[in-house]
């Protein structure tokens, strides 16, 4: 890795470290060790994803997912906690809300989706990612990305979601038009 | 006509989602998207961004799994070194040593001419086979000092080594001066410059940090860290392995700091 990425993945770090680890703390009930073990081995987990090629910059939902995972992982190995999921989605019900409409989803529109959300602007990869991706609560989201409280997070994820509606559709359309 | 209130409705989605909706909640709300189209597209759209992030989450997770599951480096270690060039030289010497091979009998000439003959063969075989020698210890020996030089620029012990320049800002009077003397030694071993000073200096810096009442007892892993990369980067790795091991019994509770400490005593004691 060049000097220049691990300069600004140091920065990354050291922005992070404080907001992440009174989070894990506030969150989780984690003690100061703890949350401090945690980021540590966020943070070398980050670096070696970036070493490795598997992403080019840091990102803070991608870092906060895998602080997650460690978090959660962590407390379920210690106390065994099944209720703290972080996936709370049920499976059946994705699929029983996409086969309600008797046109169905094509997969070329979840192609769509997929391109639209690997590859949303900021701060809506942030929020959309970490609200529907990671279920965390606006509030944790709020204390995560530094907005002042869950409401204005509500409001930036309801302009986020306008965007993308706009973006789903129009790819929608675009592919149709192709097609033709 | 009155505005949706999409945020609201969106709430209903992940309501619905994550079965929190009681079945009278849930069958209103069916109805409400099956008679709006603009509803039920926008529920499947949301429905269609989980399932899409909840595959791309699967497959990065998988990901992060792996860096976080690898636990030695050492094929990547092998990756970087020239192996075929080693084995090369080594066959060099092997078919040099042929010279101490006698004349076989259906060479001709009388058993005098013959044993006359062998002598200097014998002579220079046997320079060949001291020169062998000592290409092999030099190749031994500078492969080692490789080995521990590449060890000490592994990038996953990079993540180990603190930059503690920001703590010493706190530190007052004679230990600030020592602070900033140790934030220039490990920014030696970071760079591999004055490694000789550096280790000496980090010797009797270490050796004091172990003292209890030191103002550096605080610093004592750092320390300890960085003087192993420093013996590393010296290619003297063995001196660096009964300071990883202390490093290591003081760390034991860590899994953080004992792993990777671990693992290098693990190469180490196989250099």
């Amino acid at each position: 890795m060049d000097s220049e990425k691990t300069k600004k993945l140091d920065l990354f770090l050291k922005s992070e470290r404080t907001r992440m680890i009174n989070w894990m703390k506030k969150r989780f009930s984690f003690s100061d060790e703890e949350a401090e073990d945690i980021f540590q081995e966020a943070s070398i987990t980050l670096y070696l994803c970036m070493q490795h090629g598997k992403i080019q910059e840091p990102a803070v939902p991608y870092f906060w997912r895998i602080a997650m995972n460690l978090s959660l992982k962590a407390l379920r190995q210690e106390q065994n906690l099944e209720f703290l999921d972080d996936r709370p989605y049920d499976s059946s019900k994705i699929e029983e809300l996409l086969a309600l409409n008797q046109e169905g989803l094509t997969p070329g529109q979840a192609e769509i989706m997929r391109d639209i959300v690997s590859r949303l602007p900021h701060p809506c990869e942030e929020i959309l990612w970490s609200f529907y991706g990671d279920g965390m609560s606006l509030s944790d989201i709020a204390v995560m990305l530094g907005y002042k409280n869950a409401a204005v997070v509500k409001t930036t994820k309801g302009n986020c979601m306008q965007k993308l509606k706009m973006r789903f559709d129009g790819d929608k359309k675009e592919m149709f038009y192709d097609k033709d | 006509m009155i505005k949706t209130d999409y945020e609201d409705f969106d709430i209903r989605v992940d309501r619905f989602l994550s079965r929190k909706m009681t079945s009278e909640e849930e069958a209103a709300f069916k109805a409400e998207l099956t008679s709006s189209k603009d509803l039920m597209e926008r529920a499947q759209m949301i429905a269609l961004m989980i399932n899409e992030m909840r595959l791309l989450k699967k497959e990065q997770n998988s990901l992060i799994a792996e860096e976080v599951a690898e636990a030695s480096h050492w094929h990547s270690f092998l990756g970087g070194m020239n192996v075929a060039s080693v084995v090369d030289d080594m066959d060099s010497v092997r078919s040099d040593s042929t010279a101490m091979n006698p004349p076989s009998s259906d060479s001709g000439g009388t058993q005098q001419e013959k044993v006359h003959c062998l002598w200097p063969k014998i002579m220079s075989g046997a320079v060949a086979a001291c020169m062998a020698g000592v290409v092999f210890m030099g190749i031994r020996h500078a492969y080692t000092v490789w080995q521990y030089q590449n060890l000490a620029t592994e990038r996953q012990y990079q993540a180990y080594v603190c930059d503690n320049s920001d703590d010493f800002a706190h530190f007052r009077g004679d230990v600030l001066m020592e602070g900033s003397v140790l934030a220039m030694l490990y920014r030696n071993v970071q760079t591999g410059e004055n490694l000789e000073i550096t280790v000496r200096q980090l010797e009797q810096l270490y050796a004091e940090a172990l003292k209890e009442s030191s103002a550096l007892y605080d610093f004592r892993d750092d320390l300890a860290w960085n003087l192993a990369f420093a013996y590393l980067k010296k290619g003297e790795g063995k001196k660096a392995i009964p300071v990883l091991e202390e490093m290591l019994k003081r760390n034991e509770r860590y899994p953080v700091l004992a792993n990777p400490i671990r693992d290098l005593l693990d190469k180490l004691y196989q250099i």
